[in-house]
């Protein structure tokens, strides 16, 4: 059997003959050797894979203005970024979950969704299609439940 | 019949591990581990080897000749996790708070020093109240003896940092030395001055965790890179991450058949890319597609979500994987995905990781906010990572890959070793609405009604969009190295990664010096 081993960076070609008790004869480039295979490692196994917690409510004030803007209030749904909205796709009284998309927005020539981020209901929509909002400018207003 | 000798001994060692029962019992009231039940769960049954159990303080002032414990309040040793050498540093809340003095941080830095001479990870479990106040200038050296040896083992053995308690004020320094902090919901919080002194000098009112916990940490500071329900899913999480990581920087990270075929083809990946170019869609679908099946372990998978950086393997081999995300943001670059992005490929780049980008963004997020946050700060430690980077770097091309932002995701021009672009790819200087608007502003201006004006800028954008945003041009000059059907890239990735897993910097010459300065 031909082979390619890696020693290092550098890799070989060998030929290996099995010569029957586990034992084989190992050529290469020219030099040639006896090998005992005393023990077979066990092929690693693939670990339990664990995963980082879900963040669905975190228990933090809402964002910081970052420009001269009034805080959000606490239960609404803000605009992750400057644009136009397109698309309201709720209304007061749906109930949302954390991955509902809200509405859409139309930035970087993209038509961004924008989820509901929570669980609640939908208590008043504060845009419609055709508004310029701001980043942090609230959007939806939620009631928790 | 026990010698004496050996009798004293046991009595000491039972000592030792004893500890303080009403402390424990306080502990897990809490609903933590200590320091010792952590250590268990982490390492292999029957090789952990403990050092420096009977090390005490040496202070005396305010009663502390009084109050003394073996071991200083810190549990340190070696032992195998999964199979593997690593040194674990576990500090014991039960004893005085865990509060680190000169003999306590003595061991910390001794077995630091362990680590690096045998080359194997460290894990640092934090859970202490800070500095220990009756020791002075002592706990002092004591943290920045830390540091020191944070910097010294940076990029040559993989630093995990698990909170699984306060770290506050010069404590947290250690963790962020680190490569990856680990955070516990609800029993951990770290920051550098806490709610008392906030109010004191600012008037804000904040409880701890509002402050410095997992979730602010994770979401908005990028502090914490993983999150943990409790004591235990955070040493899993630490498992799962040394599985991916070589022991050191002069090994080859690990390979683990995975029996996912090779030569698998999903043809829903050429169906991921929506096929109008507004539309977005989520990278995750694409990478759970790519990589062996189930084996993707995202890294802050809360904190700038336009971007998603984490481990996964290709046909067994360990590899990063950096993508932009179109479903947040529309995938834009900004100040936080920046950082995210450099940080996690000078990691990589440091462990003999492959790195593997998915690009597909919009640009650089636009607005005062970024620029005066400096964005041209932060967007340049992505050029500096991926240019620096040695490793083998493989580029897939999706969709829009436009001006810098195409030159920062992992560009030829920045040494990746191939790059393969979908049919959907648009490699251009700028998107065609905005490339119209300048090349054919005369035209434009000539137009009479603004209605008129909009129908011309969509002709002259469409005809922009058919000519240049595609991936012919960028393959024409050889910046791409071929253009593949999107459900090809997974037998074609595992390909390159075996053609280039030997890779030898060849390209550039690379001058010797002591290390760049990276724009931080």
């Amino acid at each position: 059997m031909r082979v390619r081993v890696r020693v290092g960076d550098r890799v070989y070609e060998a030929e290996v003959t099995d010569l029957g008790g586990g034992r084989y004869r190992v050529e290469v480039g020219g030099q040639s050797i006896e090998v005992e295979i005393s023990e077979e490692i066990a092929a690693p196994q693939l670990p339990r894979i664990a995963r980082s917690a879900p963040i669905t409510t975190p228990s933090i004030p809402p964002q910081v203005a970052t420009q001269a803007q009034q805080p959000a209030p606490e239960n609404a749904v803000v605009a992750p970024i400057s644009g136009k909205v397109v698309r309201v796709l709720v209304k007061p009284g749906d109930v949302v979950e954390p991955s509902t998309v809200v509405l859409t927005l139309e930035s970087m020539k993209m038509e961004l969704e924008v989820r509901a981020g929570r669980k609640g209901r939908v208590r008043e929509v504060l845009v419609k299609p055709g508004d310029s909002v701001r980043t942090g400018q609230p959007l939806v207003t939620l009631v928790p439940g | 019949m026990v010698r004496k000798e050996i009798e004293i001994l046991r009595k000491l060692r039972e000592q030792a591990i004893r500890g303080d029962p009403a402390a424990i019992e306080k502990q897990h009231a809490k609903g933590k581990l200590t320091a010792r039940e952590r250590i268990e769960l982490l390492v292999d049954p029957g090789t952990f080897v403990e050092f420096d159990m009977f090390v005490k303080h040496r202070a005396t002032e305010f009663g502390m000749d009084k109050r003394v414990a073996l071991g200083d309040g810190v549990v340190t040793g070696w032992g195998k996790i999964n199979g593997r050498p690593a040194v674990v540093i576990a500090q014991d809340f039960t004893f005085m708070g865990g509060s680190l003095g000169e003999m306590h941080a003595a061991k910390i830095v001794k077995a630091m020093q362990y680590a690096l001479e045998a080359g194997v990870p460290i894990v640092f479990l934090n859970d202490s109240g800070g500095a220990r106040i009756q020791e002075g200038v002592d706990a002092l050296k004591g943290y920045g003896e830390i540091f020191y040896m944070n910097v010294m083992a940076s990029g040559v053995v993989p630093q995990i940092a698990a909170i699984m308690g306060p770290c506050a004020g010069g404590a947290v320094y250690s963790p962020a030395l680190m490569d990856f902090v680990i955070m516990t919901k609800r029993t951990s919080f770290a920051f550098i001055t806490g709610p008392r002194v906030v109010k004191a000098v600012t008037g804000e009112d904040v409880d701890e965790f509002s402050l410095g916990g997992a979730e602010v940490h994770a979401t908005r500071s990028g502090v914490a890179h993983l999150v943990a329900e409790d004591d235990k899913h955070a040493i899993e999480l630490i498992k799962t991450l040394l599985s991916y990581l070589p022991l050191n920087n002069a090994e080859d990270p690990p390979y683990i058949p995975t029996g996912d075929d090779p030569e698998r083809r999903d043809p829903e990946l050429d169906n991921v890319v929506p096929e109008d170019p507004a539309k977005v869609y989520d990278v995750h679908e694409v990478i759970e597609r790519v990589f062996d099946t189930g084996t993707f372990f995202e890294i802050m998978p809360h904190f700038a979500p336009n971007a998603v950086i984490g481990f996964a393997r290709l046909n067994g081999r360990s590899v990063c994987v950096v993508a932009n995300n179109p479903a947040h943001l529309g995938g834009v670059l900004d100040i936080d995905s920046s950082d995210k992005i450099a940080r996690f490929v000078m990691f990589c780049d440091s462990f003999n990781l492959p790195i593997i980008t998915f690009v597909d963004t919009p640009g650089y997020l636009p607005g005062v906010a970024q620029e005066h946050g400096g964005i041209i700060r932060h967007g340049a430690k992505v050029l500096y990572a991926y240019s620096e980077a040695t490793v083998p770097k493989l580029t897939v091309i999706m969709r829009k890959a436009y001006g810098g932002a195409y030159i920062a995701m992992g560009s030829k021009h920045l040494g990746a070793d191939f790059v393969i672009a979908w049919p959907t790819a648009e490699i251009a200087v700028m998107g065609p609405e905005g490339a119209a608007e300048i090349i054919w502003r005369k035209e434009l201006a000539q137009a009479k009604t603004p209605e008129e004006r909009a129908e011309l800028l969509k002709k002259f954008a469409s005809e922009y969009r058919e000519k240049f945003a595609n991936p012919y041009v960028a393959a024409s000059r050889g910046y791409v190295d071929v253009v593949i059907e999107p459900s090809e890239t997974r037998p074609l990735l595992i390909k390159a990664l075996e053609f280039f897993y030997t890779k030898r910097e060849v390209r550039n010459i690379r001058i010797p010096k002591k290390h760049g300065i990276p724009p931080v």
